[in-house]
């Protein structure tokens, strides 16, 4: 049986569009957690797209200072 | 239970079973069989000193309420002194252990917990109605991001029907 799970990098990126308290604390938990298991470039350029679309572009900033917060 | 005039639980019998470990070292019939058993069971009531200078009162079910912040001693502990001693504490703390666990079957595994839970819906009940109304704060932060979530959705739609026009 096969059964489809979304993977850390995966809820990085949904809790980026997000983007509530809650969901940077759980970034921060899932990037702590996984963070050597993540993707980060492949994180980051979904964050720049979606920081596109959503007309914010302090996103991209505010998710670099979650990450150095965690390394 | 009786507790001694300094507020310290008297020993034996009295003492602070609920302290006490649940399993291993004072897993039930292990108690100080051995010298090494003994040397970690001196070790282990030494760091529990804190723990013999808190009064308590009663047994069983009361709980949480019964341990009275008293101020600690200044004098140095008394432990018993030879081993015959601690075993018989442990023995006494086991045997406390014991009738707690059966009052505490008899009462039923989550018969506290359920009550509690109980207790807070009456409360809210009184307070706000029961089920308590939608917190507004969670419903605009719900309403935001399913507003980003079809922003985005559209965005790719948009996009992806363009690229199949330009790719068919």
């Amino acid at each position: 049986m096969k059964i489809s799970v979304a993977t850390p990098e995966d809820l990085v990126i949904y809790k980026a569009l997000a983007w509530r308290d809650r969901d940077r604390y759980d970034i921060e938990q899932l990037l702590t957690l996984h963070g050597d298991r993540i993707d980060l470039e492949r994180v980051r350029t979904f964050i720049r797209e979606l920081a596109q679309i959503l007309d914010a572009p302090e996103r991209v900033p505010e998710f670099e200072r979650l990450v150095q917060k965690v390394n | 239970m009786a507790a001694t005039p300094d507020h310290r639980p008297a020993r034996g019998l009295s003492s602070t079973s609920s302290m006490a470990p649940r399993s291993g070292l004072f897993a039930e019939g292990s108690a100080g069989t051995h010298e090494g058993t003994e040397l970690l069971l001196v070790g282990r009531l030494q760091q529990w000193d804190a723990v013999w200078r808190v009064g308590r009162v009663g047994t069983g079910a009361c709980r949480g309420s019964c341990y009275a912040p008293i101020m600690a001693r200044k004098d140095p502990p008394s432990l018993p002194e030879n081993t015959e001693g601690v075993r018989r504490m442990v023995a006494g703390w086991q045997a406390v252990e014991g009738l707690e666990r059966e009052e505490r079957r008899q009462a039923g595994p989550d018969a506290m917990a359920v009550r509690g839970a109980l207790e807070l819906m009456d409360l809210f009940g009184a307070l706000h109605g029961w089920p308590p109304p939608e917190n507004e704060a969670r419903r605009r932060d719900s309403e935001l991001v399913r507003s980003r979530w079809v922003r985005v959705r559209s965005f790719y739609q948009a996009h992806g029907q363009a690229a199949q026009q330009k790719n068919p």
